[in-house]
């Protein structure tokens, strides 16, 4: 199949801004070969959110922005010895602060807490997430990658 | 019928007979519809913190309409519970029909934390008399 390469949406870094995500989150996977009307895009759609919340959360201040960019690439599926296509996404904030994971206390099972949820949703949605605090165009930038391979491809 | 709407989640209160005393029995039904999300979900934080400052301690959130929840949402409902405990009540809830908005309580376990039941109307009787 041929995927069309997606534009990133940059939208405000404030928390009535990333509403906007989903409906460029299932044009993006559609775009790129994705059945972007299956479950699962509801669950990533999730994970995607609570990665941009956290980054408006702890990362940014008025006037900073975030962008979205979506890939599609293959990962290696041990069971069947070829590439599987996954569905990747990178949030990245200009936010001044660095992700401090040791700030946020980790959800412990049987005890509610007020914080921290939001990682863990997007850490049991996506196949992988990573963070990265990097120099982009002579600024310090927050970048998140999930990877989503459990996403359905619209040719399968 | 008191009613605070937002521009999409709406929080409706469907009240008992209003009580001043401290720990009321009266179970208050809090109705939401729309998303329950970072943005809404401040709107129900007061609405909790409303009903307890004034002993109404039995609270009812009904999600069974509700479209989305995300953390947030979850976070307000996780600190409802909290306080409503240590007052001496509950928030419990009415489960939310979607799939996708119940999903986030299943992904922190928190379907097995609040007490959750499919029936506004049958929680409501049962918590009344209990």
């Amino acid at each position: 199949m041929t995927a069309t390469p997606v534009e990133p949406l940059t939208v405000d870094a404030d928390f009535e801004s990333i509403r906007e995500l989903e409906t460029w989150l299932l044009a993006a996977a559609a775009a790129l070969g994705f059945d972007s009307a299956h479950d699962t895009m509801a669950a990533i759609h999730l994970a995607v959110h609570e990665v941009a919340t956290n980054c408006v959360d702890h990362a940014t201040t008025d006037g900073d922005h975030l962008m979205l960019k979506a890939d599609r690439r293959l990962i290696p599926d041990t069971d069947q010895g070829v590439g599987q296509p996954a569905l990747v996404i990178e949030v990245c904030d200009n936010g001044q602060n660095a992700f401090a994971a040791a700030t946020v206390a980790a959800p412990a099972p049987d005890t509610p807490q007020v914080r921290g949820y939001g990682l863990m949703i997007a850490e049991q949605v996506a196949s992988s997430v990573t963070y990265k605090r990097q120099p982009v165009e002579e600024q310090w930038c927050n970048r998140w990658t999930l990877v989503f391979a459990n996403v359905i491809a619209s040719d399968s | 019928m008191t009613e605070t709407r937002t521009d999409e989640a709406e929080t409706s209160q469907t009240p008992g007979n209003r009580a001043e005393s401290p720990a009321s029995p009266i179970v208050e039904v809090i109705s939401l519809s729309g998303r329950l999300d970072v943005v809404s979900s401040a709107t129900l934080r007061r609405t909790i913190e409303q009903h307890l400052d004034q002993g109404r301690v039995r609270l009812l959130v009904d999600l069974s309409v509700i479209d989305d929840v995300d953390s947030a949402g979850l976070a307000a409902l996780v600190r409802g519970m909290k306080l409503a405990r240590k007052a001496g009540g509950d928030l419990r809830l009415v489960r939310p029909r979607r799939a996708e908005a119940m999903r986030v309580f299943e992904l922190t376990t928190f379907d097995t934390i609040f007490e959750m039941g499919n029936n506004a109307q049958a929680m409501t009787n049962h918590w009344s008399t209990s």
